[in-house]
């Protein structure tokens, strides 16, 4: 149980930094792509996608590096380790789907990279315990 | 959950599908049971699917449903959704691009020499048509294309790029929107390219639709004689408007068919008591998500049959189906484990939110309008 807690930190810190590769990748897409006579960064929607993605990616990765932070010294805090997998795990898709979204037909295809960004990142709320099974530890967590 | 989890197929046909319609239905998905999905991994795997497919499609006189005097709409609908059920959406893709976006326009603004040319062919499997609008810089912005037909003696030298566009490379002709004219949506006109010199094609690996032939296109002064000429000149962006309720209203029937395939499968596993709660609560959920799609879509089908303006409706469809299509099949991966259908269904169902105008171009067209 204790390797599979550490699997899950890693799984965690893993999502975040694939997701913020595949952001960073659409941000300099979305500065260079024009359409209706401007950057497609310059229409509020998208503006307000970033925002949304970059405060998912925050929490996420701050969750990550304060549950580390207490692992490396010495705690066992399988709630919040397995907060932090279900939580990166998750926005780390929803944050690839929305990188595909801002390429439009691009994100489709291979060429452009975000897609296998965002098929790799399927695996981690499958993979080292579902996202099911983290909200089942998590609800056992509470004495539920 | 039975209900959810409907086939589809009416006992009581509820308009506008008639009991004609649901035999079609039922004839429809029992070719599509026995033609094609039996082939739909190798065809995924091999990335293609035999020219054939059109033929046998077209025997049965199921590629011509929307075209011509006696066009059902209807029956088109039918096709289409079934079609849904081939368990490879690059397959239903290439046959909707042909049927559903090429041919129409040729029917609709076609001469009747460019009817016998390329629709009669067409519709009976021996041409393949491609509709070829999106370029690499215009995509959602389609008044921005840049593909350019130069008058010359006796027709066009057309120079441009297309890309993204489904039966790419095997097309035997490609309806292209080309400027004419000057920028913005005033000149813009449909030329019918034939393949042939000029004309290079390179297939497109994608996140999904593996079967599909989607191709990037390269036109160099490809020479149009004038009689290939489709509708008005410089009238072309009215003819994209007009199909483009067509095919996203296509969109939306193949999500629905392709939902209510997915949940037929789930249900069974995932709705009955030996289930977990979560998970039957998340499949009640979905299943109300997907028959509110169909009932929209259904909406849509009868306003746009009716001849009346049905952009709010079609736009309100699609909108709808392609993300919830998408986030079932996303969401039974989760709930059921690896499943090979299920995961390639998700992969294809992404290009939903996409394709056939964006889901942020359906909430600008709905924000403005409503």
């Amino acid at each position: 149980m204790w390797e599979l807690q550490g699997e899950r930190l890693i799984g965690a810190a893993g999502a975040v930094a694939g997701a913020q590769r595949a952001f960073d990748l659409t941000l300099a897409y979305a500065r260079e792509r024009h359409a209706f006579g401007r950057p497609i960064s310059s229409f509020q929607v998208t503006r307000h996608k970033f925002a949304e993605m970059a405060t998912k990616l925050e929490a996420a990765r701050q969750l990550t590096y304060t549950t580390a932070w207490r692992f490396a010294n010495g705690e066992y805090p399988v709630r919040e380790i397995s907060q932090a997998k279900l939580y990166a795990s998750r926005i780390a898709c929803e944050v690839a789907d929305e990188c595909i979204q801002i390429h439009g037909g691009a994100g489709y295809m291979r060429e452009y990279g975000v897609e296998r960004v965002w098929r790799d990142l399927r695996l981690n709320r499958i993979g080292a315990g579902t996202d099911e099974i983290m909200l089942d530890v998590i609800g056992r967590s509470l004495g539920l | 959950m039975s209900s959810g989890a409907r086939s589809g197929c009416n006992e009581t046909p509820i308009p506008p599908f008639t009991a004609a319609h649901e035999a079609l239905r039922a004839e429809v998905r029992a070719f599509v049971a026995a033609e094609l999905r039996p082939h739909a991994d190798a065809w995924e795997t091999a990335e293609r699917f035999p020219d054939g497919v059109f033929r046998a499609v077209a025997a049965r006189g199921w590629l011509g449903l929307a075209c011509g005097e006696d066009a059902d709409h209807v029956a088109a609908a039918v096709f289409t959704e079934e079609l849904a059920r081939c368990g490879s959406g690059g397959v239903a893709a290439g046959i909707g691009a042909h049927g559903g976006i090429a041919t129409p326009p040729v029917a609709r603004f076609g001469t009747a020499e460019q009817r016998a040319r390329w629709l009669a062919p067409a519709l009976r499997g021996e041409l393949i048509g491609a509709l070829a609008i999106t370029e690499p810089d215009a995509g959602s912005d389609v008044a921005a294309l840049r593909t350019r037909a130069s008058e010359v003696d006796g027709g066009w030298l057309v120079s441009g790029a297309k890309t993204f566009i489904t039966n790419g490379v095997r097309a035997h002709f490609y309806v292209t929107a080309v400027r004419t004219g000057g920028p913005g949506h005033g000149g813009i006109s449909f030329l019918v390219l034939e393949r042939g010199e000029g004309i290079t094609a390179r297939p497109l690996r994608k996140l999904g639709w593996h079967a599909s032939d989607t191709a990037e296109l390269a036109f160099d002064e490809v020479f149009v004689p004038h009689d290939h000429l489709l509708g008005e000149r410089d009238r072309g962006f009215a003819l994209i408007m007009a199909n483009f309720q067509w095919e996203r209203l296509l969109m939306a029937l193949g999500a629905v068919g392709s939902m209510r395939a997915a949940l037929e499968r789930a249900a069974p596993v995932l709705g009955g008591r030996g289930a977990g709660q979560a998970a039957r609560h998340a499949v009640a959920a979905m299943a109300t998500r997907a028959e509110a799609g169909a009932a929209l879509t259904y909406h849509a089908l009868r306003r746009f049959v009716a001849g009346g303006d049905a952009v709010r409706e079609v736009t309100m469809a699609k909108l709808h189906t392609q993300r919830a299509c998408f986030e079932v099949h996303d969401e039974l991966l989760g709930l059921l484990g690896p499943d090979r259908e299920l995961e390639r269904a998700a992969r294809d169902a992404r290009l939903g939110p996409i394709g056939g105008g964006t889901d942020e171009i359906m909430r600008e067209i709905l924000g403005r309008m409503l």
